[in-house]
């Protein structure tokens, strides 16, 4: 046992836990943090009404309590918080219990509201609490950072497998070498063209794959990469596969590094182009011999082979153009059209497609060229180059940017004759009107007066026939200005032609002052057609017209109306003076008249509206004519 | 500094403004480090281009971040991970602000590398206290005002923070506390 003396105000400083009791274990004082774990305690009682004293879950005695082996645990009898403690003998009637909370599970400073200010200032239980809390806390983020490795660790996996999916996956073959050449990594296109396993490969020594007569140049076009005089290399070398088979391999290849910035090896990609090099070589001898230029392109668009005639064409030699791409030459505007153009290539699969193009010279002007384009395919239908030929059509586009401007220049014509026609038309229908109403009112007049001699009459009649015939003229013209504009439609309609024809027939026979009626006949069974019928009334009634006016004297015309199979057909034969035959193919050329008719009244317009109607209908008419023998005129109509 | 200093400038900025600009404040910084470790210690040179480039990407001024950070300390990062150290400070505010200086020395126990503040308090009246903070540490008298705005929070005691001194570049600052 030890004796102290202490001042009450160090007391409470250095045991702010702590007992003062007599001999019987009365409580004489408390510290001050003792009321925050139990307000119940309070001086006069024992120390034994509120805690149980024990030492190593034995119950002591206060003989034991007060004696040399005096470290003890307090147990507070309703909140179970627990003290360690220990005697120190102040006087003979007085000691002293210093305590400590126990730091376990049982203490929670929360739930006594304990402080810094509590305890001592370098009381132990505070160190422990701060160290189980950092000590947790630390395990915490130890435990958090753990996740999240574990975690990045599965991202790099799946990125790893994913990497090496795509590598795999690739048709070229991606390569690592270190610094002396030897193969460190290899994917699984490398077996696939090269037939090598991986395992056999990787740390063999590059070159002892290429072609034999390969090998020397290979060195001098990696001598600059390796002298830092270029970023990259890029060439056409062979290299020999297991079977022998030589494979022709584009290389990409750049230096790579160690963490000092020393070389240590080469990346990058061999791409086989054996294939594109035989069907180069295969087009070569034929595009050698043609004025065509003949281009091969690799999937990408860049030049593979080039024939020589495109100096011709460009300027460039073909040597100039291998490696580059196609898009180097063409005009911006028109990039969208080409990969518009591949991408049909591609997803037709066989046929050629035509492009007309700029493309640039070697002294920067443009050319225009027509290019035809089709995909080569390799045995398992994966496609493996363009092929393309290409001429230039600047004469022929000059030749056709010619005839659309004379054909506007016609049209122009065209539209201008009809707006004159259209006009003169309603200018002489005016006084036309005013001279046939005139003749009327003196024809009137001299009616009535006596004293008119009659010759007058026939002179009046003589006017208005004139005037009726100029009429009709231009009537007809006024017609077919609005033919010829497109101002008259089509309106088809379900019919019964025979009807209809019977009809205009009927009114043709009526009007023959010599008494001629047109023989009709009717082959096949007659079925309801789909026409146009103002267009067809239009049609027979022109080709009666014309039968029975140039057939005077002699038999009665024919029509005969015919249902075939495939169409119908309507046939108008006359035994007249028929057309001269070297002028029957002016016949529907507007106001043309033979020259045997011209004691017969006619206008040169009927012609071309009948061959303009039958056309709008679908119709397909013939002419056959001999001069002084007669005319027929069949015209066919579909179903 | 801590690495939890670091970390919670990290979540201050992710949780307030995204992870998109912690990356670019970061970038901007020029750290390098893909994640702190609290208890490691780091130059305290990256806390400051943290604050810095916070400031330039946010469009505020440094002392603002700084306020809005040492708020953030309290009600977040030291709460969340040390909350029975916080207990442990007091149960009011001028009784956590009196433990100040005892907290640091008990932490700095455990961080050997702490280089902590000292705080004094002198009781004006029943309600208000002056608050002297003394650092080698210069410029981060603003955000001893956030913590202190985050403490009277804390206790629900909302309080008027007045920082007294001159200078930022002084080592003792006097802050005013009242509530």
């Amino acid at each position: 046992m030890i004796e102290v003396k202490l001042s009450n105000e160090n007391l409470q400083a250095l045991f702010p836990f702590h007992f003062m009791v007599s001999g019987n274990l009365e409580i004489l004082s408390t510290g001050r943090s003792i009321s925050k774990l139990s307000n119940m305690i309070s001086p006069g009682k024992l120390l034994s009404d509120y805690f149980k004293i024990t030492y190593n879950g034995n119950k002591l005695s206060n003989a034991e309590i007060f004696s040399d082996n005096n470290a003890f645990v307090l147990e507070e009898n309703i909140n179970a918080f627990r003290l360690n403690a220990q005697c120190v003998k102040v006087s003979e009637s007085v000691f002293l219990i210093v305590c400590l909370p126990l730091v376990d599970h049982t203490f929670n400073q929360q739930k006594f509201n304990l402080t810094l200010s509590d305890f001592a200032q370098y009381d132990n239980t505070v160190n422990q609490l701060f160290l189980a809390q950092v000590t947790k806390k630390t395990l915490d983020d130890a435990t958090s950072i753990n996740e999240k490795l574990v975690l990045k660790n599965r991202e790099l996996q799946k990125t790893k497998e994913r990497f090496e999916l795509v590598v795999n996956s690739v048709h070229d073959i991606i390569f690592q070498t270190d610094g002396h050449g030897l193969w460190t990594f290899l994917n699984k296109a490398w077996e696939d063209i090269m037939e090598f396993s991986l395992e056999e490969s990787i740390g063999s020594m590059f070159f002892s794959y290429l072609h034999p007569d390969d090998v020397q140049r290979n060195q001098e076009l990696f001598l600059p990469l390796i002298n830092r005089e270029k970023a990259y290399c890029a060439h056409q070398i062979r290299y020999v596969a297991k079977s022998g088979k030589v494979k022709c391999m584009k290389v990409f290849a750049i230096l790579t590094f160690d963490e000092a910035g020393n070389v240590n090896g080469t990346t990058g990609t061999l791409q086989d182009i054996t294939m594109q090099k035989e069907n180069a070589e295969k087009y070569e001898l034929l595009a050698n011999n043609v004025s065509d230029v003949v281009c091969i392109y690799d999937m990408l668009g860049s030049y593979v082979y080039v024939s020589p005639s495109v100096k011709f064409l460009i300027g460039f030699s073909a040597e100039e153009l291998m490696g580059k791409h196609v898009l180097d030459f063409l005009d911006t505007k028109e990039f969208n059209s080409f990969e518009q153009l591949k991408a049909a290539m591609l997803d037709s699969k066989s046929h050629n497609k035509v492009l007309e193009h700029h493309i640039r010279t070697k002294d920067g002007k443009w050319r225009i060229i027509e290019t035809s384009s089709r995909i080569i395919f390799d045995e398992n239908s994966r496609p493996v180059n363009f092929i393309s030929s290409s001429r230039l059509i600047e004469k022929r586009k000059r030749a056709e940017n010619a005839i659309i401007n004379a054909l506007k220049d016609a049209q122009d014509v065209s539209n201008l004759k009809s707006k004159f026609i259209s006009l003169v038309s309603h200018e002489m229908k005016t006084p036309m009107t005013s001279i046939y109403s005139g003749v009327e009112i003196m024809e009137m007049k001299a009616q009535r007066s006596n004293q008119i001699d009659q010759t007058f009459f026939r002179q009046f009649d003589i006017i208005k026939s004139e005037v009726g015939r100029l009429n009709e003229l231009v009537e007809k013209i006024l017609f077919w200005g609005k033919v010829e504009s497109g101002k008259i439609s089509t309106a088809k309609e379900v019919i019964n032609v025979v009807d209809l024809l019977q009809n205009v027939c009927a009114e043709h026979n009526r009007i023959q002052a010599d008494g001629r009626k047109i023989a009709m006949r009717i082959k096949g069974n007659p079925v309801l057609i789909l026409i146009d019928p103002m267009h067809l009334r239009h049609i027979l009634g022109n080709l009666m017209s014309n039968a029975f006016k140039y057939s005077s004297g002699k038999t009665n015309p024919e029509l005969n109306i015919e249902f075939a199979k495939k169409n119908w057909k309507i046939t108008v034969i006359d035994q007249g003076i028929g057309i001269p035959e070297s002028e029957v193919v002016h016949l529907f050329q507007s106001f043309f008249r033979a020259s045997n008719v011209e004691h017969i009244h006619g206008n040169g317009l009927g012609m071309v509206v009948v061959k303009h109607f039958v056309e709008m209908n679908d119709g397909l008419l013939k002419v056959d004519s001999k001069e002084n023998a007669g005319t027929k005129i069949s015209i066919a109509f579909p179903y | 500094m801590y690495g939890i200093i670091n970390t919670a400038v990290e979540q201050l900025i992710v949780e307030n403004y995204g992870n998109n600009t912690w990356l670019e404040i970061k970038k901007k910084a020029g750290v390098a480090e893909e994640q702190f470790v609290n208890m490691q210690p780091y130059d305290d040179k990256i806390t400051y281009a943290m604050v810095g480039a916070a400031a330039e990407v946010l469009r505020l001024e440094a002392a603002e971040v700084l306020e809005k950070f040492g708020e953030y300390w309290i009600l977040h990062t030291a709460k969340e991970g040390y909350g029975n150290l916080l207990d442990m400070g007091g149960n009011n505010l001028p009784d956590f602000l009196k433990n100040l200086n005892t907290l640091h020395f008990k932490v700095g126990s455990l961080m050997p590398n702490l280089v902590p503040p000292s705080f004094e308090v002198l009781e004006l009246t029943s309600n208000s206290l002056l608050l002297v903070y003394t650092t080698k540490r210069i410029g981060l008298a603003p955000m001893v005002v956030g913590l202190i705005k985050g403490l009277g929070i804390r206790f629900n005691t909302p309080c008027n923070v007045l920082y007294l001194s001159d200078s930022s570049k002084e080592f003792s600052h006097h802050f005013k506390v009242s509530w």
